[in-house]
């Protein structure tokens, strides 16, 4: 302990360059945003909301729409599965060639000159196909091979893609190497290496990561038909547009059960790879049961191929691949004319400010739906006083879990589409809408990182006699606080791509003049603001990390930038 | 290939390798021939794993010249490389098994350097290779673990399924790191017979600072010390006062 008067005074974070930096962002982002408390809190816009709600109940239930129904939800899984089967696709061979040059040297490879620049090649081919949101992407292929779920099998694909490529090497790199190196010691390609001795440790991860994955894939494409890419989006819309928002409703609990359908599928696929008690089936019968398990997974790629009536033929014969290359052709040369850039800067700034007010909407909310959600007493607490109180809380933490499932289902573009429809168009609605989606992907992780605490802390204070939530805020929150931020700007990455296309639905920035170059046809247009999003994406992922790199000590584990990214 | 076998196994000339900025081997000069088998001994972080590494190819030198079973491994183009590491064979100190594999695979891996990734899936499935393992298992006692997953077994018995991977991939050297160091001492007995078992008609290369399991087992010990030969003698000729001279601490560490 060093005496009192040695140590400068120092002032607190908030006063000191970081927080006023951070205060004079959010002021700025609040007034780029069109931010108003007047209008959120308007007579008119809480009429809207009491609407909303009082129509979400009782949920349409009618045999003549629930008979209806059936058609654009196998739509909208069979987009997703027939997507996500295509990004695995490029996503693997993309994950191969994009792995640390030092890893292959790990293996016992040599990295020459073409391996490197196939890697380099790689990462930035991964980097343009995650960096275009995948209702940008819809957009896109909307026009190159025209309206119908075969765009939005492409969007996903690609998009999806290159997520799941990046993440897919990142997992192999964190994966504990010593079984790999011994493999490529005793003689094995690394590619033999990388297969037998790395995959299986992390063959588990790789899967559940990939079901995650597919579960975004279902959210992503339940909205892609706003854009005219199939699937139940159209439907949803249109409920409502036409103020039906019982129908709306249904149509959110169906997405909701499907969604948790897959975390179940999930998890019992986690835990069946875990224990395996072989890489390779070692009896007859195993082998029939793995061929069988494959076999139905082609199947239901099949299936859901068929069901869009949609075939590798189809997807690449001549004329759609000639449709694809004359839309290529005319997005050169991009617009690069004065005006029209004048026009797209405010844009841009619409859109990060967008992301930055959503994501700071979503961290207070998302921070008190956490607080609420693990308010209960843990197990260790010994002196748990088993009453009102207690029962208070177990109620609430329920709740909040449950409002945090809901806000994390729906899609920014759904929550957009209400906000637009309960306060009028603009930016700030699109803000709102980042900040309820981003407030339950937000609370349920800063949940999961609170509950991860060790307990010692908290347990001294308790033993001080601290209250609960003295002990929570001083012991807990401190704790798991770097973590928290950590979460916070790798969600920010995600919500500069979710702004980008928010203007689709009337919500602000640069997905509005993308939406109007490709409405008339100035693909030239398209071309520049394309350009624009790719440049804005990737400035705030690397600002992103480096404000992790410079404030946090420890960067956010593997972990956490995949189940959020 | 065959034919041209050297009859020095291992040959180092002034070999120098520097990890981290240290000098974890410094000029230091070893022959091993054909069938002999040696025991580098040495205090922690003498050297030995690096030398080691270098025997099996998997690291080379930065300095003098480094010949393992004939070859220079820095400048072999990857195939052949790839065809060196296949004919040594390393137990490594952490094992390094794939835990998620069963006893079967990973014996099989042992021959990941001349057999392909298809060729390794069937192989389970395939009644001679299982046969086999199963005769190389109960050569090493494990004869009814060969379904298990290696993670379930105990840290000996994992042991003896890396002595498995090394005789199923019938290597020329055998090189085996601190095979002790997991052991209890009464243990080590056992050990250091398995791998004189595992390397009769090969070349035997065991690093460890536990002299007592090897002293009647190997031909010859070598002591390293700060990336150099301390001293290299028959098992006659290694005095007590020889080992007390290597483990001695000179000034500050």
């Amino acid at each position: 302990m060093s005496p009192p008067s040695a140590a400068p005074v120092r002032r607190p974070w908030w006063l000191r360059g970081p927080g006023l930096a951070l205060a004079v962002a959010l002021a700025l982002a609040w007034r780029g945003s069109e931010g108003n408390l007047g209008t959120l809190l308007s007579a008119d816009t809480l009429r809207a909301f009491s609407d909303f709600l009082g129509g979400f109940l009782p949920p349409a239930h009618s045999a003549d729409f629930l008979s209806g129904i059936w058609r654009p939800l196998l739509q909208t899984v069979a987009i997703a599965t027939a997507g996500m089967a295509l990004a695995v696709l490029l996503g693997i061979p993309l994950a191969l060639a994009a792995i640390d040059p030092r890893l292959r040297a790990s293996l016992g490879g040599r990295p020459g000159l073409p391996s490197v620049l196939l890697h380099r090649a790689a990462r930035l081919l991964l980097a343009v196909m995650r960096s275009i949101p995948e209702v940008l992407w819809a957009l896109l292929f909307v026009r190159a091979v025209g309206l119908g779920p075969a765009a939005g099998v492409l969007a996903i694909g690609v998009a999806y893609g290159g997520i799941v490529g990046k993440v897919f090497a990142e997992i192999l790199e964190s994966t504990p190497r010593g079984p790999g190196e011994a493999l490529g010691g005793a003689g094995a390609r690394p590619l033999a290496a990388l297969l037998l001795g790395i995959a299986p440790a992390a063959r588990a991860t790789l899967a559940s990561y990939t079901l995650y994955r597919f579960d975004c894939a279902i959210r992503a494409s339940s909205v892609l038909g706003l854009v005219g890419a199939g699937g139940l989006g159209q439907e949803l819309e249109l409920s409502l547009k036409m103020l039906r928002y019982d129908e709306a409703a249904t149509w959110v609990l169906v997405l909701f059960a499907l969604v948790a359908g897959v975390d179940a599928l999930s998890r019992a696929a986690r835990t069946r790879l875990a224990l395996r008690p072989s890489l390779f089936p070692a009896t007859p019968a195993r082998l029939a049961r793995d061929a069988g398990s494959a076999l139905a997974g082609i199947a239901v790629v099949g299936a859901a191929a068929r069901i869009l009536e949609l075939s590798p033929g189809t997807l690449l014969s001549a004329r759609a691949l000639r449709s694809m290359g004359d839309f290529a052709r005319s997005l050169w040369p991009p617009d690069l004319a004065l005006p029209f850039l004048r026009q797209l800067l405010p844009a841009a700034a619409e859109t990060l400010a967008v992301s930055v007010l959503g994501t700071t909407l979503a961290a207070a909310l998302g921070l008190l739906l956490a607080l609420v959600a693990t308010a209960a007493p843990r197990g260790w607490v010994e002196d748990a006083r088993i009453g009102i109180p207690e029962a208070a809380s177990r109620i609430a933490g329920a709740g909040a879990r449950a409002l945090m499932n809901l806000c994390r289902t729906l899609p920014e573009l759904l929550w957009a589409l209400a906000f637009v429809l309960a306060i009028g168009l603009g930016p700030f609605a699109g803000a709102l809408a980042i900040g309820v989606h981003t407030a339950g992907v937000l609370g349920r992780l800063y949940a999961e990182a609170l509950d991860e605490v060790p307990a010692g802390p908290a347990m001294a204070l308790r033993a001080a006699g601290a209250g609960a939530t003295s002990e929570r805020l001083l012991a807990s929150l401190p704790q798991a606080f770097a973590q928290l931020v950590a979460y916070t700007l790798y969600r920010w990455e995600v919500n500069i791509r979710a702004a980008a296309v928010l203007g689709v639905v009337g919500a602000g920035g640069l997905g509005r003049i993308l939406y109007v170059s490709l409405s008339v046809f100035d693909h030239g247009r398209t071309l520049t603001v394309l350009a624009v999003v790719l440049v804005l994406v990737l400035a705030v992922d690397a600002a992103s990390t480096w404000l992790r790199g410079r404030y946090l000590s420890s960067p956010a584990s593997f972990a956490a930038s995949s189940i959020i990214l | 290939m065959e034919s041209a076998f050297p009859r020095d196994v291992l040959a180092f000339q002034g070999a120098c390798r520097t990890l981290g900025g240290v000098r974890a081997i410094d000029a230091l000069d070893l022959r091993v021939s054909r069938g002999e088998r040696v025991a580098v001994v040495g205090p922690s972080g003498a050297g030995k794993t690096t030398l080691l590494r270098l025997a099996g190819a998997s690291l080379f030198a930065s300095g003098g010249e480094v010949r393992v079973l004939g070859e220079d491994p820095a400048g072999l183009p990857a195939g052949k490389l790839r065809a060196l590491r296949a004919r040594v064979g390393t137990i490594h100190q952490q094992l390094h098994l794939v835990p998620q594999a069963s006893v079967l695979e990973n014996v099989l891996l042992g021959r990941v350097g001349t057999q392909g990734v298809l060729r390794l899936a069937v192989a389970p499935l395939l009644r001679q290779d299982r046969e086999r393992v199963a005769a190389l298992l109960d050569r090493v006692g494990l004869a009814s673990r060969i379904d298990e997953r290696v993670d379930r077994l105990s840290g000996g018995e994992q042991q003896r399924v890396a002595v498995a991977r090394v005789l199923w991939q019938e290597p020329d050297l055998v090189l085996a790191d601190e095979p002790f160091s997991s052991v209890d001492p009464e243990r080590s007995a056992e050990v250091a017979r398995l791998l004189v078992d595992a390397a009769s008609g090969r070349t035997l290369v065991v690093s460890t600072h536990q002299i007592a399991p090897l002293r009647d087992l190997v031909d010859r010990f070598v002591g390293l010390r700060a990336g150099r030969v301390l001293f290299d003698l028959s098992r006659h000729q290694l005095t007590e006062e020889r080992l007390a001279a290597l483990y001695r601490i000179e000034g500050p560490t």
